[in-house]
């Protein structure tokens, strides 16, 4: 079981629990979002509101630790966000919520691989996407 | 979560119009559709600039329309070097391709 999923720090991951799931190429990753996360003081005060820009990140890095499964990595691999599709934020996500991330892979090719993302909060739909990840050039996924 | 292995193939003729139409609705070209040519590099000097990302999303676009999935970059840069290589690249992967019902 390794440390984290992401390779990201503590303070910008995305990602609490990762699984594939028995429909082949997807994986469900889930995030609760705790209230003191820093970013709810300011967006917005008073009202806290999930910033839709990290719902994107929330696919990408599910996105990521699917991508990762393919490739065997032992450690988190390093993946960058290459291109946003399109998203769609459905509904609001607050403090408190626990996201669920089913990410589906649909296409590769080289370094780069596109994914479809639905994100939902007991179980209704809050946001679905197309994303691209690409892999880092020279950064090793081991 | 619908994959794209279920999804309605619709039979597209492979012409350069089509394929025009594909190459614009899929990628950020930053030309105008007048300068591409049949014969027109797509990458690399002298192009129309398109960079990995645009391949990719040529090949699911190939994969929706033609049913034909290019996974091997090789086999991408070859068909992808112009719209006359792709149009003649899909009309042989077309001829290999089983008909089905």
């Amino acid at each position: 079981m390794m440390s984290s999923l992401t390779p990201h720090g503590k303070g910008f991951s995305f990602l609490d629990t990762f699984e594939l799931t028995d429909i082949p190429q997807q994986g469900l990753g889930t995030k609760w979002l705790d209230p003191t996360l820093p970013f709810f003081a300011d967006h917005f005060p008073g009202k806290p509101l999930m910033p839709a820009v990290l719902l994107i990140e929330c696919g990408a890095q599910t996105a990521g630790a699917l991508w990762a499964s393919f490739q065997g990595a032992s450690a988190p691999a390093h993946y960058i966000l290459a291109q946003v599709l399109q998203f769609k934020i459905l509904h609001p996500v607050l403090p408190g919520d626990k996201i669920e991330t089913k990410v589906a892979l649909e296409t590769s090719l080289g370094r780069l691989a596109q994914f479809e993302v639905v994100l939902s909060v007991n179980q209704r739909e809050v946001a679905h996407g197309k994303i691209i990840l690409g892999m880092m050039a020279n950064k090793t996924d081991a | 979560m619908e994959s794209i292995d279920s999804a309605a193939i619709p039979m597209t003729e492979v012409n350069f119009n089509n394929l025009k139409q594909l190459l614009i609705k899929n990628c950020m070209l930053r030309v105008s559709p007048d300068e591409i040519l049949e014969d027109t590099p797509l990458f690399g000097p002298e192009s129309l600039g398109l960079d990995s990302i645009d391949a990719l999303q040529m090949t699911v676009a190939i994969e929706k329309d033609f049913g034909i999935i290019i996974n091997d970059p090789e086999v991408a840069r070859q068909a992808f070097r112009s719209l006359g290589a792709l149009k003649e690249w899909l009309r042989a992967e077309l001829e290999k391709t089983p008909k089905t019902t």
